[in-house]
């Protein structure tokens, strides 16, 4: 993180806890989609991720003055995101929609093939995500969803490095395994 | 061993890739043979093409709704002592406006209510001690007789009304006297009121404010035993313990023990001392629980020939209501009130001789008062 990305969100940091609700737009627009594709992704089930959402949003603006920026702005946003998500998994009670049930809108874009084509692979890995292990299934959606680098995911599962990049590996591959059963029995 | 050779390989192999960093020809040999790392490359291509959900219906309205909504008045939750609180005080307040209303409608003149829930008791009766009720009967009390506020009381020559007031305030009528028991405090704020038309009272104070007013003197107690005497126009306050403060007119003094102090209208208060042994007539009666022995007040045992308690009311106990009304509903009361008028005159019969000494002792200091007052304030 260089020294002015540095500045601007402690800048931004100060300016929400003044209660500047324009700057709190500003960061929910730019981090949105990731936190709710990870809250998805650690969930399984759409409807569980909409509800926690909002969670994660009011818990960030409620505990801002908090923030002592130690670590960045987004691992900071993550860290609540995945422990709004497991509270969210242990707390769990009765049915909910799954995410096979959920239409999607995702963006139209000039290339109405394309945007289904990759509308249907993103959610064929989505359905592959939710059938990894749990200890698997975190590091991957933390490092290859919400991005975040091995340092900020080991900050916030409390794994070390090494064991952290083993299972995000193994989670690839999981991954893989998973995802080629499917198209092979879809040949079949 | 080799498992974990490869894996390492693999590992590395992820790393460089994540970090876009061109591979050796051995990594590159390993990557192009081996499944897994095939299999990573493929995910992470896969990743690369992912497109992360698009949240349905996000506004910022909806936002700001759900992280801060605007709370009603109603809706919000306050913490239930709080609230608590909150009803606890203004149940109070209401309780007070209803009590202040009332204590303002109060007749500030000398009024019998025709009821009363606020009962002093009689407690030693020596003599004869009437009150009157609200037809204007004189009737005599006995002990234990509850006496209303607003009752009349009047104790012939010689004789003797213990009162007892709620808070344990103790006062003596004393021979040829009259009074008024005016306010009896439901509540240790309010002062308890006398009203002494004519004669002698002794006060012996405890617990709730007292005052004993003559016509033309206020005698506000401040933890004492003191006695009041109304003749004609002349009202005279002795203090035998505590401190009394004395209001007449424009006039106020603070009194303390064995001062006396002599009010005539139009005259300054003169303050004047006296000898306690002679004239305290609580002591005389051996009714006080503390006597003053060489200077100093000490607690004493109440000769128990002496206690006036009479044998337990079984039946109803006489009752005055109000305006000094008796109320005899019990067709036993008469018979209850004969035998403990009996018991009575036995007590003053079997009474020692000491006793009628010091008794005839404060008829005598009684007269030589009298004479004083006529006469006028002596220092």
């Amino acid at each position: 993180m260089t020294d002015q990305a540095w500045e601007e969100e402690k800048l931004l940091v100060g300016r929400i806890r003044n209660g500047d609700r324009l700057a709190f737009e500003g960061l929910v627009e730019s981090y949105r989609s990731k936190v709710m594709a990870t809250l998805y992704n650690l969930l399984g089930r759409y409807q569980e991720a909409e509800e926690v959402f909002w969670d994660v949003w009011t818990e960030v603006w409620k505990s801002i003055h908090r923030f002592k920026g130690e670590s960045k702005l987004s691992t900071w946003i993550y860290s609540i995101t995945t422990h709004v998500a497991y509270h969210r998994r242990r707390s769990r009670k009765g049915p909910t929609v799954s995410l096979d049930e959920v239409e999607l809108n995702l963006p139209s874009t000039s290339d109405p093939e394309r945007e289904v084509m990759q509308r249907e692979e993103s959610r064929m890995v989505e359905r592959a995500i939710a059938k990894l292990p749990e200890t698997l299934r975190a590091p991957l959606v933390l490092h290859a969803i919400s991005g975040l680098d091995y340092d900020a995911i080991s900050e916030i599962l409390g794994i070390p490095v090494g064991a952290l990049k083993t299972r995000v590996w193994r989670a690839k591959v999981e991954l893989r395994k998973v995802l080629q059963s499917w198209m092979t029995t879809e040949k079949i | 061993m080799d498992d974990n050779r490869e894996n390492l390989i693999c590992l590395d192999i992820a790393d460089l890739r994540e970090r876009k960093m061109p591979l050796s020809p051995d990594l590159h040999s390993h990557a192009f043979a081996c499944p897994d790392c095939e299999a990573a490359g493929e995910v992470d291509e896969l990743f690369a093409r992912y497109e992360p959900l698009e949240m349905r219906g996000f506004t910022r309205g909806l936002l700001w709704e759900k992280i801060a909504p605007k709370k009603s008045f109603w809706s919000l939750r306050l913490p239930s002592y709080a609230f608590a609180m909150a009803m606890t005080a203004i149940l109070a307040l209401g309780f007070l406006l209803i009590l202040r209303s009332r204590l303002e409608t109060n007749s500030p003149t000398i009024s019998m209510p025709a009821t009363s829930r606020l009962f002093c008791f009689a407690g030693q009766v020596m003599g004869a001690v009437q009150a009157r009720n609200a037809n204007g009967a004189w009737v005599s009390v006995v002990p234990h007789a509850r006496l209303a506020e607003g009752s009349d009381v009047h104790v012939s020559s010689g004789g003797v009304l213990r009162i007892i007031y709620p808070g344990q305030t103790e006062i003596a009528l004393i021979g040829d006297s009259e009074g008024i028991i005016r306010e009896i405090s439901g509540h240790e704020d309010q002062a308890n009121r006398f009203y002494l038309v004519r004669g002698k009272m002794f006060v012996h104070h405890r617990g709730n404010p007292f005052v004993a007013e003559t016509p033309t003197t206020l005698i506000e107690a401040i933890g004492t035993e003191f006695s009041v005497r109304h003749e004609g126009m002349k009202t005279e306050v002795r203090v035998f313990h505590g401190r009394v403060r004395v209001r007449s007119g424009h006039q106020n003094a603070i009194m303390n023990r064995t001062e006396r102090i002599l009010v005539v209208p139009g005259k300054k208060l003169a303050l004047a001392r006296f000898r306690v042994h002679q004239v305290e007539p609580w002591e005389a009666l051996e009714v006080r629980r503390e006597t003053l022995k060489n200077g100093r007040w000490s607690r004493i045992q109440e000769p128990r020939r002496l206690r006036t308690r009479p044998p337990r009311a079984r039946q109803v106990e006489p009752v005055l209501h109000g305006s000094s009304e008796l109320v005899n509903r019990s067709q036993n009361y008469s018979e209850h009130a004969d035998r403990l008028r009996v018991n009575q005159e036995h007590q003053i019969q079997t009474h020692d001789e000491e006793v009628h000494k010091k008794v005839d002792a404060l008829i005598k200091e009684q007269q030589q008062h009298d004479e004083e007052l006529k006469n006028g304030p002596t220092h």
